[in-house]
């Protein structure tokens, strides 16, 4: 939803006068279109020569506009239109301070901000004029766009306050209908949208502005419900052949609607009419990114680069690019056989690559493997999967800004995600997230993207839980009030929980919804109806009628029969939902006061009635910290065990489990509970070294030989033992060549290294 | 390392005939839990200290013995009784400060300044020095100090890291740790014991999701050789005609090792291993040996 951001701006220059489009195209900068709200014989003078494309001449006029007028703001818009945005900033600020009460100046001075993508400020200076104007409506408009690129809801205020105001100018109520009109087509209400251009087209008509946005977002509707060709585009571009957002505006639409290809194809048209639309070009770059393309990708956002160096995502996204090196591309198989493809690609970076690999490629297998089968679908592609070290990159890559608190992406055949390393507090399953968006490539793939987003969501959360790394449903507390509050969504309207939330957990409460629906669809009506909902989607069919047609019942009985699944589920812990709060802080009071058998019982109690709950202060740590405390080993083992198996993975428990597991000689278990720490925290030398050190005595000298070449690839402090424990490994699985060249590592290092020593000559006498 | 290797042995009579005096400097800790910290730090290095010295050559201050008077004093008939081949190790360990101007080790009474540490050190006509000053601002000294036959190890990088540091802990953990013994001789030298603090300095700071308040230096050319603490007892005095024998074979090969590596840019890397693998063996059949005749199996 960022991408907005820019796309936005660039729209709202299109609307007024046809020739503005054409002009103001060719600027780097180009100048916001000010739809009536100035009015200036000398400017617009300048403007008309500007209009009809004498561009030289128009930039002459404005020069000498700025020398010879007395009026700031006059020299300021110049200033502008010759893409000279300091001069005019300061113009702007000078005009402000010697006539402090004038709306107008505050209002154009905020479009520059709008212009250079300081919304922030531009919302500051909008408001700042309706201070002193408070019927000002574009000032209204400009902070509605403002807090629309801030995806805040305060924009609707300001719309309304346009739309109710009879005497606000044409040219503000026919942004705010534009703006209206969009937000409906984000959120899918598209008969709503058509109503709401209808009335901007008469507005154009009536008031002599070009509706040319008004075409475009007509013709993306046509687009996206399936069509080749719009009329729309037809009559905008016998109106104005270069007007490449024609295409750009049905590109956002689709990329919104995650058809990032077609999205390609519509920026690529857009850039080809419109060479100098930067803001396509940079889109174009960003989708082409996410498509795997990497060096065009990058062309587009050189373009957009030297025609707007302002853009933030611009910006971002080539800054992102020059890392790119610092990253292995590793290929699945790294030699494919003749005619074939690699099935997975990988993109990690070179300081992770060497830990993460064996687990990330040993995953991905597994579940392409099982995606296949479960969703009978066959992948056409290698599937690309790139893993961040750095939370903002990860970020910058999925949306092109930073600061969005997302955990893993998927475009396609291409995802990318968070690496466990940004996120040192280690509540990060990163094993899980993988599994959730290898979920989404199978979704996407298997429907052409045509997949609602709740479904898609829903079959991932699914997946995790019957099948991912750590089983079983778990479900967050505030979203069991929100069950209690009966806050989920019917089945028909669940989307909108993802795209509109209309309150702060609505998106969590949404995706655990939509888990619980194909939780539901799988347990009553059988999984290959699951499948089936994916084969009416990729017909294009909406959530009703595949609820229709594969559920054979109406979406509203779907709705009641869901209830009742959720109440047999659920509603005994909900009814106990206010008791297990009560004793979780009583648990937690009796742990902080040292009252280990009141912490025993209340922590018991709460377990009892809500056993799921596994997160950093689950009733299960504290209790075994109580029985610790007194004494009781078993307890202890027994309760760490019972988190264990609930989904727990704090990785101080886990470690307190597996070696209290280990030294009873329960070796197998302590294995399996170790190893499921990768999945959480695999940057951990001792992790590795001690389950190589496990797994080699138990003779699985494979697995131990993995985790201490992982060992190894930390760049441990003890080079020298962690080369020796895969010469050992090495020797074990007979592999003598390897054994001889790691144990003489290890002995370069350290030549007195007995162990090592021992071995070598061990090797050498076994050869 | 390799070249660390050599020189420890080229440098084996000079150590063993000269004498290693060590004087520990245990400043005011503040509170209790400092108090404890910094006991602990003493002990370990005192035990080290008893590994790889005579007993009376060690000095530990500490509480209201640590005033600066009985520490110049101590230093004053140091540099009038050691010898140039004989070896001097200090450790500071507790609080310092420094305003800008001057750096100052916080002891009871009148501190310890930069000025003071430098006329001592520069006084002393031992030619190998080694100085570990683990207090906050201990960086504040280094460049005053800096001098290639002495080796300066501070916990911050300059006098503006004023934070009580994590450093000597880390420091006296490795003096007793195998793992800080990375060239596994059952020997920790300054540079090992350095490294590995260095190293848990840098994952504390980075597990925790901080930025570093410090950051420890070290300067000399002598901190690879200097050895600080021994893991076990040194069989070199053996009196077995034999056992000396094979380790005196023991050494040669060590310093064939070491003229390889030094060689090792000029190899092909099948070369190098080739000949490695060779002297290697050689080492360990030497190794197997002294181990039989000894009766130890050390690992």
């Amino acid at each position: 939803m960022i991408s907005r951001v820019s796309m936005f701006i660039r729209y709202s220059t299109t609307a007024l006068l046809f020739t503005w489009v054409l002009v103001l195209a060719n600027e780097a900068t180009a100048r916001a279109i000010h739809y009536g709200a100035l009015s200036n014989p000398e400017l617009d003078q300048c403007d008309d020569l500007h209009f009809r494309g004498e561009r030289i001449q128009a930039r002459q006029c404005y020069r000498q506009l700025i020398s010879s007028s007395a009026d700031m703001l006059v020299q300021a818009e110049s200033s502008w239109a010759i893409g000279d945005i300091k001069n005019a900033n300061t113009l702007f600020q000078n005009a402000v301070k010697s006539d402090p009460e004038n709306a107008l100046m505050r209002v154009r001075w905020g479009e520059l901000f709008m212009q250079t993508y300081q919304y922030q400020t531009a919302l500051e200076l909008f408001q700042e004029a309706l201070l002193h104007e408070p019927d000002n409506s574009f000032a209204q408009i400009g902070a509605a766009k403002a807090l629309v690129e801030r995806f805040e809801s305060d924009a609707r205020k300001y719309i309304d306050q346009v739309l109710n105001n009879e005497n606000a100018a044409a040219g503000a109520r026919y942004q705010a209908f534009l703006l209206l009109a969009r937000m409906a087509m984000e959120a899918t209400e598209m008969f709503k949208a058509v109503e709401l251009l209808n009335e901007a087209e008469t507005l154009a008509q009536e008031n002599e502005i070009p509706p040319l946005e008004v075409f475009a977002l007509f013709a993306s509707m046509d687009l996206l419900e399936g069509e080749s060709e719009s009329e729309w585009i037809t009559r905008a571009l016998e109106m104005s052949p270069g007007y490449g957002d024609i295409y750009a505006i049905p590109g956002y639409f689709f990329w919104i609607s995650r058809r990032y290809r077609e999205a390609i194809e519509l920026f690529s048209t857009a850039v080809e009419i419109e060479p100098d639309h930067w803001v396509a070009h940079m889109e174009l770059g960003i989708n082409l990114l996410r498509d795997n393309q990497v060096t065009r990708a990058r062309q587009h956002l050189e373009i957009a680069y030297g025609g707007d160096p302002y853009n933030p995502k611009t910006v971002n996204s080539l800054r992102l690019l020059d890392t790119f090196d610092d990253y292995d591309l590793i290929n699945i198989p790294e030699v494919p056989t003749e005619n074939t493809f690699p099935r997975i690609t990988f993109r990690l970076h070179k300081d992770e690559s060497g830990v993460l690999r064996p687990y990330a490629e040993k995953l991905a297998e597994q579940g392409i493997r099982e995606f296949t089968k479960r969703y009978q679908f066959d992948l056409k592609e290698p599937v690309i999967i790139e893993i961040y070290p750095n939370h903002d990159d990860f970020v910058v890559r999925t949306i092109g800004m930073p600061g969005v608190g997302i955990l893993g992406a998927t475009f396609g055949y291409l995802f990318a995600m968070d690496s466990p390393t940004d996120h040192p507090d280690n509540e990060y399953h990163w094993g899980t997230t993988f599994w959730h968006e290898l979920a989404h490539v199978f979704t996407l793939e298997a429907t052409d993207h045509l997949i609602p987003r709740w479904y898609s969501e829903g079959i991932s959360v699914f997946e995790e839980w019957r099948y991912g790394p750590i089983k079983g449903i778990r479900i967050p507390v505030n979203v069991l009030d929100a069950m209690a509050d009966d806050k989920f969504l019917p089945i028909a309207e669940l989307d909108g929980g993802f795209i509109r939330p209309s309150y702060d957990e609505q998106v969590i409460v949404s995706y655990m919804q939509a888990g619980l629906v194909c939780e539901f669809v799988a347990r009553e009506f059988g999984f290959d109806k699951i499948v089936g909902m994916l084969a009416e989607f990729k017909n294009g069919i909406d959530t009703g009628q595949t609820v229709r047609r594969v559920l054979g019942i109406t979406p509203e009985e779907f709705d009641e029969r869901f209830d009742d699944f959720i109440f047999e589920e659920f509603g005994d812990l909900l009814g106990h939902l206010g008791q297990w709060k009560t004793l979780h802080q009583r648990a937690v009071k009796a742990l902080a006061e040292e009252k280990w058998q009141d912490t025993l019982k209340a922590a018991g109690d709460a377990i009892e009635i809500f056993p799921e709950y596994v997160e950093s202060d689950s009733p299960f740590l504290f209790m075994a910290r109580a029985h610790s405390k007194l004494g009781d080993d078993n307890a202890e083992l027994n309760t760490l065990h019972e988190y264990w198996q609930n989904g727990g993975y704090a990785p101080e428990a886990i470690w307190l489990l597996a070696n209290k597991l280990y030294h009873r000689d329960r070796k197998t278990e302590a294995i399996d509970v170790l190893d499921s720490l990768n999945m959480v925290d695999p940057f951990d030398v001792e992790l590795h070294s001690t389950l190589g050190d496990w797994l080699l005595e138990e003779g699985d000298y494979t697995l131990a030989l993995t985790e201490y070449k992982v060992a190894l690839a930390m760049e441990p402090h003890d080079k020298a033992a962690a080369f020796y424990r895969i010469a050992n490994a090495n020797y074990f699985l007979q592999q003598y060549d390897d054994a001889r060249k790691n144990v003489l590592s290890a002995l370069e290092i350290a030549p007195h290294y007995r162990p090592a020593q021992k071995l070598l000559l061990e090797t050498t006498r076994t050869q | 390392m390799s070249r660390v290797i050599l020189s420890l042995v080229l440098m084996l009579p000079l150590m063993t005939s000269a004498e290693l005096h060590i004087t520990i400097i245990q400043g005011l800790d503040g509170t209790s839990d400092y108090a404890q910290q910094f006991s602990e730090q003493a002990r370990r290095v005192n035990i080290a200290s008893e590994s790889v010295t005579q007993n009376p050559l060690i000095r530990y201050f500490s509480g209201e013995d640590a005033t600066r008077e009985s520490i110049l004093d101590h230093f004053s008939q140091l540099a009038s009784t050691m010898t140039h081949e004989d070896r001097i190790a200090v450790f500071l360990i507790g609080h310092g400060s420094y305003d800008g101007f001057e750096y100052k080790f916080n002891i009871p009474g009148p501190d310890i300044t930069g000025k003071h540490i430098k006329d001592v050190m520069n006084a002393l006509p031992a030619k190998v020095q080694l100085l570990v000053n683990t207090s906050s601002a201990s960086g504040a000294i280094n460049e005053q100090l800096k001098n290639e036959d002495r080796v300066v190890i501070t916990a911050t990088r300059n006098g503006n890291e004023r934070l009580a540091t994590r450093f000597g802990a880390y420091f006296f953990e490795a003096i007793e740790n195998s793992a800080a013994d990375i060239n596994k001789n059952n020997a920790i030298t300054v540079k090992e014991a350095f490294d590995y603090a260095e190293r848990m300095v840098t994952d504390y700071f980075e597990d925790q999701g901080q930025l570093a308040t410090e950051h420890p230096q070290l300067s000399g050319d002598y901190a690879g050789q200097f050895v600080i603490a021994r893991l076990l007892r040194d069989r070199t005095e053996d009196e077995n005609p034999e056992l000396t024998k094979f380790l005196t074979e023991r050494g040669e090969i060590d310093i064939k090792i070491e003229e390889l590596q030094l060689k090792k840019g000029e190899l092909l890397q099948d070369e190098f291993l080739s000949q490695l693998q060779i002297l290697m063996i050689d080492l360990s059949t030497v190794q197997e040996k002294i181990d039989q005749i000894s009766g130890e199996n050390q690992e």
